[in-house]
């Protein structure tokens, strides 16, 4: 399955300098224009392990063995489905699945308490939808800065930052998960934060 | 008009990282409509995710998706693709698509309230409250956390003033009382935890609105 990923060629059309280094965007768009099915397998040969490592943390798999499965498909089809609505001037094809897992996941564990819902997480989660090209050039700037230092975090920011994303803690669970007062827990992020360089609160 | 009064950073993580009640999310998601600056972060903060779930170092048992596979390739030929424009509407239109006039408003005097049209038990928390041009809400003590988000007029307590987009919340055991902006009514939806226990001259009258 993996060859097909290192098979896939670049795009045809100009790509400016900065969207370049997203390969899965440009598969992204041929499955919007094209329904391209070996771009689509290649998205799926990298998300969908990810998926189901995320599922098997994130209370999915308590529902039943077949729920990470369920969770992959669910999330790869909503990424066929909805490719065309993909821009990657607004987000990475990173964050869009990862919104897209997010939210099925929300709605998968309220499934199972109830046959239906008047609201469900798309009406409160909503896609990546950032306006403006200086936003863009900012945007850019932070991705680069998560993806060059947070592998280099120390072990214990990296360690509240997977467990409040991937295991879809509150800060409060993670707290007396570890054992430790509300308030490290909370530090901890903020650190992280300030070293990724994710806005601070503008209005302080 | 720009909010002034923000969610702090940890409830926008919760948010983007998709842990926060529906209920609490959806006060988050009005105020994102009227702010600009926690937008922008909750996007951040959801590129975060996204590379969080990029390096996700998968197991043994993870890679095995040949069946995930066949199910998708099955599942995506039998479903349309979606519409190419998404939903214009934003998720005040779609919580209160008649306006507000058309709640059912309950309540005696100055403070009314009304329950959400949709019967979504997820969404039990939240009610509307709208406070009479000029009214004050008696002082009242609470139990759990209150969540105020101001959606028409605005309201000031001995904290500050409040006006549209601004969400505020109170943790336990905060006592105020709100008095509304005097040129006109003032709608909020609020989430609260537990029943408010009002303790002014008024607050078995409100202890029982509350309820409704
Ligand atoms: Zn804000």
């Amino acid at each position: 399955m993996n060859s097909l990923l290192k098979s896939s060629s670049p795009m045809a059309k100009v790509i400016p300098m900065e969207h370049k280094e997203d390969q899965f965007a440009a598969l992204l768009e041929k499955v919007a224009i094209k329904q391209d099915i070996k771009a689509f397998e290649a998205i799926f040969n990298h998300f969908a392990p990810q998926i189901k490592g995320f599922a098997r943390v994130n209370g999915i798999s308590k529902l039943g063995e077949n729920f990470p499965d369920e969770l992959v498909q669910e999330v790869m089809t909503s990424v066929w489905r909805k490719a065309h609505q993909y821009d990657r001037t607004k987000a990475k094809a990173s964050t869009w699945i990862f919104t897209i897992a997010r939210n099925q996941r929300i709605d998968m564990l309220r499934r199972t308490s109830r046959q239906r819902f008047e609201v469900s997480s798309e009406d409160v989660w909503e896609e990546p939808e950032v306006d403006g090209p200086v936003v863009d050039v900012q945007r850019k700037h932070t991705e680069k800065l998560i993806r060059g230092h947070l592998m280099s975090l120390p072990e214990e920011q990296r360690e509240v930052l997977g467990k409040v994303y991937m295991e879809e803690k509150s800060h409060q669970d993670v707290a007396s998960e570890l054992g430790i007062p509300l308030g490290t827990v909370k530090s901890r992020v903020r650190l992280a934060l300030g070293k990724l360089k994710i806005m601070m609160e503008p209005w302080q | 008009m720009t909010a002034i009064f923000h969610p702090d950073q940890h409830l926008l993580i919760e948010y983007a990282a998709g842990s926060l009640p529906i209920a609490k999310a959806t006060m988050i998601a009005l105020h994102l409509e009227h702010c600009t600056h926690c937008r922008q972060k909750v996007h951040q903060l959801e590129a975060l995710g996204g590379q969080l779930l990029h390096d996700i170092k998968p197991e043994e048992q993870d890679s095995d998706l040949s069946s995930a596979w066949q199910n998708t390739l099955s599942m995506i030929q039998s479903t349309p693709v979606a519409s190419p424009v998404k939903r214009k509407q934003s998720l005040m239109q779609r919580l209160f698509p008649q306006g507000f006039e058309h709640q059912s408003w309950s309540g005696v005097g100055p403070v009314k309230n009304a329950k959400l049209n949709n019967a979504d038990p997820d969404m039990s928390n939240l009610s509307l409250l709208r406070i009479r041009a000029g009214a004050k809400i008696p002082v009242h003590h609470h139990h759990g956390e209150e969540w105020t988000l101001v959606l028409q007029g605005g309201f000031s307590d001995s904290y500050g003033n409040y006006h549209c987009g601004d969400l505020v919340v109170r943790e336990d055991h905060d006592h105020h009382a709100p008095v509304a902006a005097a040129n006109e009514d003032c709608i909020c939806l609020t989430y609260v935890e537990n029943n408010l226990k009002f303790s002014g001259p008024m607050g078995p009258i409100y202890s029982f609105i509350s309820k409704l």
